[in-house]
């Protein structure tokens, strides 16, 4: 064994004598004792009490804020493409229409008319409903907070 | 002269290490424990998150105060380690310990400041005469006031700072927070030899400090 190999084990020798809370079984390493008696102690100061809640806190405020700016995004994209849709009807739909009646047998010009018409109703109710909901839970997660 | 030229090797080494990739490496798997909090935490249930950052907070703490020993800046680093930790949990696969995953982020958050700084991670070896920061403690510390037991610990402690910050985290995670030579390679980058090294190599600097202080002082 040559040197190094002795003094890594001395070392050693006193890291377990001290994790066993034992006094040293090898008297040359006397000097590794009070090393590793050092570096088994924590170093001051910690974090604070209530580092946790604070960070758990913000994380729950960082998500808060990623979710609405998701939920405006998505609603953004959906008025967009509803704009897009009005802008495409009323440009070249009466053309499209007028195809389309052709194609399905015994409808006419105005069933077509009644049935956007209802899909037209049926989409600003569902947009009209969604607006108080979304506003109403922002509140309710608010007062929570 | 062979053990210079070794330690000019291990510095450079230590120098030119590959950044600390996300992707564990070790054998030990996670335990049940671990892979419930994390499931937990990546489905939002309340009080998960809280619960992980109080039962790993004293690690990253020990692990970037090790590395920056600057208060302020360590509480900065450590919240955002955790909320890497956060970010990036979906990423964690269950095959190391949540424990050595966690003291990766911290180490690899603290790296990156030490690097914006500037500062050096490791000690580099230049001239081959073997003494180091640590060594010139012996000369900085008040000898006239510091006698007996409690002040051969302030000493120490002064010549654990004065390490570079490399070595003293590696130091911690070995002693303080009693992680395997395997786990500390994972976590750092590095080879287990050299870490290995870094331990030896540490520890006969402060028992030699220690000692040429006590004889100065006797």
């Amino acid at each position: 064994m040559n040197h190094d190999e002795h003094e890594w084990l001395m070392q050693e020798s006193a890291l377990r004598d001290a994790r066993a809370g034992r006094a040293p079984t090898d008297p040359s390493a006397a000097g590794y004792r009070a090393v590793v008696d050092a570096l088994r102690t924590a170093p001051a100061p910690a974090l604070p009490v209530d580092f946790a809640v604070r960070l758990a806190r913000t994380v729950a405020a960082q998500a808060e804020l990623d979710a609405r700016f998701e939920r405006r995004l998505v609603g953004g994209l959906v008025l967009a493409f509803a704009l897009a849709l009005v802008v495409a009807v009323v440009s070249g739909g009466g053309a499209s229409l007028r195809a389309l009646a052709a194609l399905v047998p015994g409808a006419s010009h105005a069933t077509f008319n009644w049935l956007f018409a209802a899909l037209a109703c049926v989409a600003v109710s569902w947009t009209m409903g969604r607006l108080p909901m979304s506003a109403g839970s922002t509140r309710r997660r608010s007062d929570l907070d | 002269m062979r053990d210079a030229v070794a330690r000019r090797r291990l510095a450079l080494a230590t120098v030119g290490a590959p950044g600390v990739s996300l992707s564990p490496m070790i054998d030990s798997p996670a335990s049940a424990d671990d892979r419930a909090l994390v499931d937990a935490v990546l489905s939002g249930r309340a009080g998960a998150f809280e619960r992980l950052v109080r039962e790993y907070q004293g690690l990253c703490w020990h692990v970037v105060q090790r590395m920056v020993r600057h208060p302020e800046d360590t509480r900065e680093l450590c919240q955002e380690a955790f909320l890497r930790v956060h970010q990036c949990l979906h990423q964690y696969r269950a095959e190391s310990p949540l424990k050595s995953w966690i003291a990766q982020v911290a180490y690899s958050v603290a790296k990156r400041h030490l690097e914006r700084r500037r500062i050096p991670l490791a000690e580099v070896v230049g001239d081959g005469d073997g003494l180091s920061a640590a060594d010139g403690v012996a000369d900085a510390f008040d000898l006239e006031s510091a006698h007996g037991e409690g002040e051969d610990a302030a000493f120490l402690h002064t010549a654990i700072d004065a390490l570079p910050p490399l070595q003293r985290t590696v130091l911690t995670l070995y002693h303080l927070d009693e992680l395997p030579i395997g786990e500390i390679a994972h976590i750092t980058g590095l080879a287990e030899g050299t870490i290995k090294s870094h331990l030896f190599r540490s520890r006969r600097q402060l028992r030699d400090a220690l000692e040429r202080r006590i004889g100065v002082a006797a």
